[in-house]
């Protein structure tokens, strides 16, 4: 019992074990039964103390009927027990109300219900003719019902039901207007002479020339929307459809069969009246669709929603959205939508004939531009072309030439054995303004006030010299004289402003502090980011890097995100991608060698060496005059943009600290 | 939720709009709820692409100046990402207009040549805007509010007829618009774009593109001074 505890407890369970648990269950379901079944007939018992309850009522609180239409009546009775037998007397006003049946009795202007057989509710319907417009109601007069119980050994007990109350119905009536249209006419058509609101067809016929048809018409009920299909002939037969819906009552559809005549001569039969190049209305004559002039006549005034009274109202297109207006019921200018109207839409008012269903004529400006631009697209891909084709048959020179105007020229790469960097002349110039404005509203003001000077900063002066295959070379100076600027040329991320510079940027690897991270990525993902950057392919980037990780020293933090990492561990893994490669051609490292401690330099330094030994020519950069003199063959001492010395590294270092301690001795 | 939340965020939003859009603000435009889904998607490929092409140079500084990566590449991934948000959406759209029960046409594959020109044309502003922001950072709030005009003139939700004369041939000639209307025209009237929104298409997406690169190129040397 015990270890069964523990473990429960162990488990997060309370101590009691399961079987004692089971059982107190069963007894709770056990006890909950026994309760229910005595409290069942009591239950029963309780119910038959209550009386029963009923109600009456009709199956909606008012009732809107019109003149002439049968209209149906509910009359509803429910019980909170079984109805045996029920009884309902109604009474109704005989002049406005027609009795028609629904009924067991009638008697003068009452009428009785009567009915039962034991189920909780019956429903019944009356159906009457409204005459004559007026307001009314049918009142119950009385009601009653008895209601029957079976307890459960068998006994009926009848009651009467408890009526909550008598319930009446008031009915509005109103006139029944139809919706149909008083007079149609369609001018010149043969055939349409006579009209009948009853009659929904019509047959007619026009001449050769006519393109539309006009129509006007009224309707007999104030307000109602009629809408008209397209009323464009063509030759042979044409469907016109005039719809009118009325607010009350079913849309009715008058059918226009039109038919064109064929004749040899044409008809230059435009003039609808109508301009163009706004939307027109259903076939209205006068109907200049946005300036809303009244044509005074019956029918179709669009553009000002005017309810032109008794004359009914155009379904028309509106002009330039005037029509807004008139919201009453007259369908806004999408109104085209609904009705299959003609497709004068509104919108390019501009070009002319826009409004014919058929094409829309090209824009001559946008004509022009696309001329323009075809012509610009054929050229630049006639260039794409030609750079690709240089690219794969030039893997001869890379000579980059100075930007006059900032043009861009595509490289061409030289093999030559011996110098592989070489600087003739090389400047750099930047312009600098006084006082950097970084916002465009600096800017701005800057230039309005006259303040936006600028003066030139010439970083590189004539930088000329050699860098042979195989060869350490150190790039002494102090801050700010231009080394780095010197390197991105060489790198090929800057082109100079004035000289050449000849090297094979593909060969270049350039390692500056943190190059080319994603602080946001884990340093794994770096690894792989950068050497793809560099142009490794990811089987490569496998094989190597477990090597990278053990140069690096970084085990355990492969997975960490960079921006968590010390300066010196980023460099470190800047430092071991780059050079993971087995023999890179050409190293640029910008001061990178000062930083790590004294094992990683010792390791970096042991690594340079080795790449040396395989062939690879490395820049070194450095402040530090004993980082040159340790690694370097040869050094270049550049200061403010000049080139000051270039030579052994003892020379060139000793002069640079001599120049150091003069102007410590003037400082 | 990762990548089904590229797919389940815009159904929802899309979603929450069309019971917008058709309940609260009843239009007279037959189906618009894709009506203006359909605008919505262009608009945010359009919005996406720009935004995130504007700040992809200054946001890659140390990377720009250190390595050898072709600097156009920087806006192009941006856009390609904001062209596979795009692709996600689709996915939530197509749901969309099964719900709605469009009819299926031939000419709805047309959405995916119009996307395509819409991706040029936001190319070509990408690279025009991210070589403005390296020099003037307050672009961005510019731009921002630029926008904003934009897409009000590009009638996402309200029909074009319900304007005035002088805009709508303000929104006819917006380039966004264009790419919408043919976009609308292709799947709810399963008709192609006549001559002029053509002439558009072609002219705004070549020539936008041709104008970012051309821009691109001649200042990229002062980007990499500036930057």
């Amino acid at each position: 019992m015990r270890k069964r505890n523990r473990l429960l407890v162990e488990n997060g369970l309370a101590g009691i074990p399961a079987s004692v648990r089971k059982a107190r269950r069963a007894a709770a379901v056990f006890f909950c039964c026994l309760c229910c079944l005595w409290l069942w007939p009591g239950a029963g018992c309780l119910l038959q103390v209550l009386a029963a309850e009923g109600t009456v009522h009709f199956g909606s609180d008012s009732y809107v009927w019109n003149t002439g239409e049968v209209s149906p009546l509910g009359v509803y009775f429910e019980g909170s027990i079984a109805v045996s037998s029920y009884s309902i007397c109604l009474e109704y006003d005989p002049e406005v109300l027609s009795y028609l049946d629904g009924a067991d009795r009638t008697e003068g202007n009452l009428l009785w219900i009567e009915g039962g057989g034991g189920e909780s509710g019956y429903k019944r319907m009356l159906h009457f003719e409204p005459l004559a417009e007026a307001e009314t109601a049918v009142h119950m007069v009385s009601a009653s019902g008895i209601g029957m119980s079976v307890a459960e050994d068998g006994t009926v007990t009848e009651e009467p039901f408890e009526l909550a109350g008598l319930a009446a119905a008031p009915i509005t009536v109103q006139k029944k207007i139809s919706s149909n249209l008083r007079s149609l006419t369609a001018e010149d058509a043969e055939g349409m002479e006579e009209f009948s609101p009853e009659i929904l067809e019509y047959h007619m016929q026009v001449e050769y020339g006519t393109e539309r048809l006009r129509l006007e018409y009224e309707t007999e009920e104030e307000g109602a929307e009629v809408s008209v299909s397209d009323t464009s002939l063509e030759e042979g037969e044409n469907v016109i459809v005039v719809t009118v819906q009325g607010l009350r009552s079913e849309p009715v559809e008058y059918r226009l069969y039109v038919e064109r005549k064929k004749a040899a001569e044409e008809t230059a039969a435009e003039g609808t009246g109508g301009k163009e190049g706004t939307g027109e209305a259903a076939g209205v004559p006068a109907g200049t669709a946005g300036t809303g002039e009244t044509a005074g006549m019956s029918a179709g005034v669009s553009g000002v929603g005017e309810t032109a009274g008794v004359s009914g109202e155009a379904a028309g297109t509106v002009g330039a959205g005037d029509g807004e207006a008139g919201d009453t019921s007259l369908k806004e200018g999408n109104g085209n939508q609904k009705t299959d109207a003609p497709e004068g839409k509104e919108g390019d008012g501009g070009s002319a004939g826009m409004e014919e269903d058929g094409k829309i004529p090209l824009d001559p400006l946008l004509f022009a531009a696309m001329i323009a631009v075809s012509c610009l697209t054929v050229l630049y891909l006639l260039l794409q072309w030609k750079g690709r084709k240089k690219k794969r048959t030039g893997r001869r020179a890379a000579v980059r030439h100075a930007s006059k105007a900032g043009g861009y020229e595509p490289f061409r790469v030289i093999n030559l054995e011996q110098t592989v960097i070489e600087l003739r002349q090389v400047t750099m110039n930047f312009r600098l303004a006084e006082d950097e404005s970084s916002s465009l509203k600096e800017y701005i003001i800057r230039t309005l006030r006259g303040k936006n000077h600028y003066r030139m900063f010439s970083a590189l002066k004539d930088i000329t010299f050699d860098v042979k295959q195989g060869e350490v070379l150190g790039i002494v100076g102090t801050n700010g004289s231009g080394k780095s600027t010197l390197l991105k040329i060489i790198a090929g991320a800057l082109l100079p402003s004035a000289g050449e510079v000849i090297a094979d940027h593909r060969k270049v690897q350039m390692l500056t502090l943190g190059t080319g991270f994603d602080m946001e990525l884990t340093a794994r993902e770096n690894v792989y980011l950068n050497g793809a950057i560099i142009g490794y392919s990811k089987e490569y980037i496998d094989r190597k890097y477990e090597d990278i990780v053990a140069f690096a020293e970084l085990e355990g933090f492969m997975d960490e995100r960079m921006k968590n990492f010390s300066s010196g561990m980023v460099s470190r893994l800047g430092f071991a991608i780059a050079t993971m490669r087995d023999s890179p051609d050409i190293l640029i490292l910008d001061e990178v060698l000062s930083v790590g401690d004294m094992f990683f330099r010792k390791k970096s330094e042991k690594r340079i060496k080795e790449m040396i030994h395989s062939g690879a020519t490395v820049l070194i950069v450095s402040h530090s005059a004993d980082v040159i003199r340790k690694n370097c063959d040869r050094a270049v001492w550049i200061e403010k943009g000049v080139l000051q010395m270039v030579g052994k590294p003892e020379t060139v270092c000793a002069a640079y600290e001599k120049m150091e301690r003069q102007s410590d001795a003037t400082a | 939720m990762g990548i089904l939340w590229s797919v389940l965020n815009p159904l929802l939003s899309m979603a929450v709009m069309s019971m917008i859009f058709s309940t609260i603000f009843k239009r007279n435009i037959e189906n618009f709820p894709i009506y203006y889904l359909t605008g919505s998607i262009f608009w945010s490929l359009f919005t996406g692409a720009t935004n995130a092409a504007m700040t992809s140079l200054v946001d890659n500084k140390s990377m720009l100046v250190k390595s050898k990566l072709p600097m156009g590449i920087f806006p192009l991934s941006r856009c390609f990402t904001a062209l596979t948000n795009f692709g996600y959406s689709l996915v939530a759209y197509v749901v969309m207009l099964m719900v709605f029960r469009i009819p299926f046409s031939p000419c709805m594959l047309m959405i995916f040549p119009y996307a395509a020109a819409l991706f040029l044309f936001s190319l070509g502003v990408g690279y025009l805007l991210s070589v403005l922001y390296t020099m003037f950072g307050d672009i961005k709030h510019l731009y921002s509010i630029l926008l904003t005009l934009l897409m009000y003139a590009s009638a996402l939700f309200y029909p074009v007829e319900s304007t005035s004369e002088q805009m709508q041939k303000v929104i006819i000639n917006n380039p966004v618009y264009n790419y919408i209307a043919c976009a609308r025209k292709c799947v709810l009237e399963g008709a192609m774009p006549d001559a002029n929104q053509w002439a558009r298409l072609f002219v705004w997406s070549m020539g936008a593109f041709l104008l970012g690169k051309w821009c691109f190129g001649r200042m990229k040397n002062k980007v990499l001074q500036k930057v």
